[in-house]
């Protein structure tokens, strides 16, 4: 019935699961759970408010990637970002290059003025696709970063080879520069071209570090319990294979 | 309410449930079902793709508009995106006209964009290549061991350079990689399933 070499991950996904589900039940029950801070998610207050400060936009753009994992931490972040430009009186340029992401992160931007009280400060023209070609994408961003002449860029999501471009465009206008990606290729690109980065699963902890509700603060402490058994596989695996035993080995690639 | 939040998390938890057991189980029904799901992925793109055709058209019309006419990088590519349009669709992808659009148009001017990125990461290096801090220092020596490592020149300069380019680039960096790559997989399963079973509020567009 099962698919060959698919047993140990479907008994993997499932005790992630229910690990989730348990700790997700246990912080709703009182459970304390602590996030250490992030300082790139810090960071975005001061991002938004130097903006204010200069009377300048904020540039947005959760990458170019679809509607993925990364992504939704992306948007995440945005609602955040959103909300305080509201608060702020800043406008907030957001780019897109996925279709599908152009409709949720409008839908985001959107529900986050409303949010915040003001509906009436979200402008359509600010939320712009630009393209799901990777290089046309590149260059309508940085056309939006030097014409609008931002204070602030926010790069927070899935990256790929235009990374770096993005990053020094934004560095070129001067702006405060904040990014997030998990592709590990691109970020010792964010690391020497912006101010503040998220390291890889930091982004994941967008959504329990803004809204701080129990049940994503739940969800973060299973996945660190998560990477902690994870580390133990790997050490005990290392060892047992090192003395040739294949047993941990064989196990996994059931 | 129910439209806007209820309905869509049902869709996804049966979509997201669906695709999960035909991936680790062999149950015709669910690996028939699996496929369709994907396929109509790819129509709602499309039904998403017009709606981000309609936002370039109302960005840079109004662009033009405030510019009174006078904003070029808006007319041309609002002359290009129609061009593009009518020839691919009235003439076909086959057709010259829409090949000479691709081959000396889109491409190389996607060439050019992609070879900033040699430029830039000599700026980038330039700027990051200081001795600031121990951090900084650090980068800045493994940095130029790298480079020399890498080079054919940097092996008669430095010959230890060679082994210990090798023993960076085979341990620390994909050591380090494999980190973020296995902790943001972890990451990445969870996102989904907290959009499977509802609870990441930004895949159904916030609260």
């Amino acid at each position: 019935m099962f698919v060959d070499g698919r047993i140990f991950d479907f008994w993997t996904l499932i005790f992630m699961t229910g690990l989730m589900m348990i700790f997700m039940y246990l912080a709703r029950k009182g459970m304390k759970v602590t996030i250490r801070p992030i300082p790139g998610f810090d960071a975005i207050e001061e991002a938004v408010g130097r903006a204010a400060e200069m009377g300048k936009p904020v540039h947005f753009t959760p990458g170019f990637g679809g509607l993925v994992a990364a992504t939704f931490a992306g948007l995440e972040v945005l609602r955040h970002v959103t909300k305080l430009a509201a608060q702020y009186d800043v406008r907030l340029i957001v780019t897109v290059s996925q279709p599908e992401t152009y409709a949720v992160t409008e839908q985001v931007m959107r529900q986050s003025y409303l949010e915040a009280g003001k509906p009436e400060a979200f402008r359509v023209e600010d939320c712009r696709f630009i393209s799901s070609d990777q290089w046309a994408y590149a260059s309508g961003v940085i056309g939006v970063l030097l014409r609008e002449q931002v204070a602030s860029n926010i790069m927070i999501g899935q990256f790929a080879a235009e990374s770096l471009i993005l990053a020094e465009a934004g560095n070129t206008v001067g702006a405060i520069q904040i990014a997030g990606t998990t592709n590990a290729y691109q970020i010792p690109f964010f690391v020497v071209a912006c101010d503040y980065v998220i390291l890889g699963e930091e982004m994941f902890a967008a959504s329990a570090h803004f809204a701080q509700d129990e049940l994503h603060l739940g969800s973060l402490r299973a996945e660190d319990i998560i990477k902690g058994v994870s580390i133990g596989l790997m050490i005990v695996g290392a060892l047992l294979f090192t003395f040739g035993n294949e047993g941990l080995v064989n196990i996994m690639i059931k | 309410m129910f439209l806007k939040k209820t309905l869509p998390t049902i869709i996804a938890f049966v979509c997201g449930v669906t695709v999960i057991i035909a991936y680790f189980f062999n149950i015709p029904f669910f690996q028939t079902t699996a496929q369709e799901i994907l396929k109509w992925q790819s129509v709602i793109a499309i039904f998403a793709l017009g709606l981000g055709a309609i936002n370039i058209i109302r960005v840079h019309s109004t662009n033009i508009r405030r510019a009174k006419g006078k904003n070029a990088y808006s007319i041309a590519l609002l002359i290009t995106f129609i061009v593009t349009i009518v020839v691919g669709v009235f003439l076909g992808q086959e057709s010259e006209a829409y090949k000479f659009i691709f081959d000396y148009i889109n491409v190389p001017t996607g060439s050019a964009i992609f070879s900033l990125l040699a430029f830039y990461i000599g700026t980038a290096a330039y700027r990051s290549f200081r001795a600031k801090n121990i951090e900084a220092t650090i980068l800045l020596i493994t940095g130029c061991l790298v480079m020399l490592g890498r080079v054919p020149l940097g092996a008669k300069i430095l010959p230890f350079s060679v082994p210990a380019t090798d023993w960076i680039m085979s341990v620390l960096n994909v050591g380090g990689q494999r980190g973020l790559m296995i902790a943001g997989a972890i990451g990445f399963i969870a996102v989904s399933l907290r959009i499977v079973i509802g609870l990441e509020r930004t895949a159904y567009g916030g609260d």
